[in-house]
């Protein structure tokens, strides 16, 4: 049940994406002779107007921290995450186990650190994945107008109907579970997102008189896209990755607690949480602490997109 | 012998719209010398800048499509290009500056790495070597420290001098055409005449030949020699720039004229033509400037006419048929 829930709410989310994006596309002009384009100048003054913001600060220090348990988790724990000790089963939190011990006497702290590594590599590698794709069909869709967007806004469109979850389990269905499937498989559900939004700005910046100019220079098409349009269309992107490497890792921990992610004994957040759920009631620590650390992480992650948005929207500063 | 550089024939290019073709530039022909520099004056729609877009092979299609005609540089006609031997030719032997200047340039790259694009490009030369070259070229337009100043953004640049960045960007690969498409329009008055001064400059120090595109006669009058008046997707009128302002003998090009507001002589009421200019493909039959003119008679109304020899002028009007 809990996995619907999560859908509603990256549904949600979406939709009002989709409206910010629609809507910075329209001011995309104005943002990128205030933002991207006085790099240097603006550079320090950027990074004083994003870290003047608390949720800033907050949302940047959860990330860097789990990145760095993600980096140095054999440093961090001296119990691999895999070792079953099985006179030690169950045990709640003490020195020894912080977070306990789970079914098979394993640390469930250890677990849980080296899970952060899985969430983390999901996230970036998913969305990385579907911004990659999700760029490249909403450039072609939003520069050449016409039957090329057409057709890729028709695949766009199918594929944004879905709901998240259910699509990504429709996916795992038919390749089978595991991370790289996952990881594939979110891919193929975020992709649209990009594209609706890329397109979106490439619509507006065609239009633009530099367009006209560089076409004029004798430049092609593939440099005028990639060099010229593209690095104009950037800042809104940023934002939607920031707010979709959350919702990758909640997919990912959806999908691990249905148990058609991360397959023993490598440990992912959501599927420590479902070996956890025969237990809640005599060690409820083993699903509670990873349930814990998606909650950060979503929340480190959403706190940061929100205040890159505001940074990078000069109408929302001040 | 003139080295004419550019040539067209008879060009043709429609709009489609709702399957309704409408002909924007209904056959033109004209003429560009090495060196020359030619007006092309009209209002709104006549099809100054369509002919221009015509040239560079930057119609889009659809909806735009050159129905017929040629379009001869060096006596190669450029409309049996193919895209990739167009971009060979498009800001390296014919370049474009445009309307407005201030959204013309790519604000995410400096002045500097714009300019050395096209070079690295079409000249294949080296970062350094363009970048040498993109100083020279805006000393060239007198853009003051230009050492410095390639190294900012668009935004820290006037409208004027953007125009000359612009300019500097279209002539450094030595083109030997440069097509201008109302490149003063949206600056104000006082650098409208350095801007105009600047092309006029580098049209003899450069040797590059100029199409220029203006809807106002007296920016044309300062800067080319010759003019044609282009109504409704053809010339009307094609005559030196004297004899333009001397001798203008069609009706359309009085109009204008006329239309001017004069400095000097007593203060009156502005000239105008009256009536609204045809869409194009309205008139079908008879002459195109036959709904506005004071001089029409029955055979404008059948028939168009054919340009005329007059003097050194040609003029599409029945009223000198010999």
């Amino acid at each position: 049940m809990v996995s619907i829930n999560y859908d509603n709410e990256v549904q949600e989310m979406e939709a009002e994406a989709e409206v910010e994006a629609e809507v910075e596309a329209e001011a995309e002009v104005e943002m990128e002779a205030e933002v991207e384009v006085e790099r240097t100048s603006r550079y320090k003054e950027f990074l004083k107007y994003f870290f003047r913001n608390k949720a800033a600060v907050i949302g940047a220090s959860i990330i860097g921290l789990l990145i760095l348990c993600a980096i140095f988790a054999p440093f961090i724990t001296e119990y691999a995450y895999d070792k079953q000790e099985l006179s030690n089963m169950l045990k709640p939190p003490s020195k020894e186990h912080f977070f306990g011990t789970d079914e098979f006497g394993r640390d469930v702290f250890s677990r849980t650190i080296y899970g952060a590594r899985v969430s983390l590599t999901i996230g970036l590698v998913a969305v990385g994945l579907s911004m990659a794709f999700g760029v490249m069909m909403g450039s072609l869709a939003g520069y050449y107008g016409g039957v090329t967007d057409y057709i890729i806004s028709g695949i766009t469109d199918i594929a944004w109907a879905f709901p998240t979850t259910l699509l990504a389990i429709a996916i795992i269905a038919s390749i089978g579970p595991g991370l790289m499937n996952v990881m594939v498989a979110i891919a193929l559900v975020y992709w649209s997102g990009y594209a609706r939004l890329v397109r979106g700005s490439f619509k507006a910046l065609k239009e633009q008189e530099f367009v006209e100019a560089v076409r004029a220079l004798g430049y092609s098409d593939s440099r005028i896209i990639f060099r010229h349009i593209l690095p104009n269309a950037l800042a809104p992107v940023i934002v939607l990755t920031t707010l979709s490497i959350p919702r990758a890792i909640l997919v990912e921990s959806s999908l691990s607690f249905l148990g058609l992610g991360a397959q023993p004994p490598i440990p992912s957040w959501g599927s420590i949480m479902n070996s956890g759920r025969a237990y809640l009631v005599e060690a409820p620590w083993i699903a509670l602490f990873p349930g814990i650390m998606i909650a950060l992480i979503v929340l480190g992650f959403n706190l940061f997109g929100d205040a890159l948005r505001d940074t990078l929207d000069p109408r929302l500063r001040e | 012998m003139e080295n004419i550089v550019l040539e067209v024939k008879d060009l043709r290019t429609s709009f489609f719209i709702d399957k309704k073709e409408l002909p924007a530039v209904a056959g033109v022909s004209f003429k560009i010398a090495a060196g020359e520099t030619l007006g092309i004056v009209g209002e709104s729609g006549s099809g100054k800048s369509v002919t221009a877009f015509s040239i560079m092979g930057l119609i889009d299609s659809p909806p735009g499509k050159i129905m017929g005609g040629s379009i001869l540089y060096k006596g190669e006609n450029l409309l049996e290009k193919t895209e990739k031997e167009m971009r060979k030719i498009r800001g390296n032997k014919i370049s474009m500056i445009f309307q407005e200047p201030m959204t013309s340039l790519n604000p995410v790259y400096t002045i500097g790495k714009q300019l050395a694009e096209s070079l690295i490009l079409h000249q294949n030369m080296t970062k350094k070597e363009a970048e040498k070259k993109a100083i020279e070229m805006l000393k060239l337009v007198k853009l003051p420290s230009p050492e410095k100043r390639i190294k900012e953004y668009p935004f820290q640049f006037s409208g004027g001098m953007r125009q000359r960045v612009m300019i500097a960007m279209a002539l450094s690969c030595d083109p030997d055409i440069l097509i201008a498409d109302e490149p003063t329009t949206a600056l104000d008055v006082t650098i409208q005449s350095q801007i105009m001064e600047l092309i006029r400059d580098l049209n003899r120090k450069t040797g590059t030949a100029i199409l220029f595109i203006t809807h106002d006669l007296g920016v044309i009058a300062e800067l080319v020699q010759n003019v044609i008046v282009m109504y409704n997707g053809k010339i009307v009128e094609y005559a030196s720039v004297k004899d333009i302002f001397k001798t203008p003998y069609h009706p359309y090009t009085i109009g204008l004229l006329n239309s001017m507001p004069k400095i000097a002589g007593p203060r009156e009421e502005l000239k105008f033509i009256r009536g609204m200019a045809p869409l194009p493909g309205e008139i079908v039959k008879g002459c195109r400037f036959k709904t506005r003119c004071d001089y029409v008679t029955e055979e404008c109304r059948m028939e168009e006419p054919p340009l005329y020899e007059v003097g050194d002028s040609l003029v599409r009007c029945w009223r000198f048929k010999k």
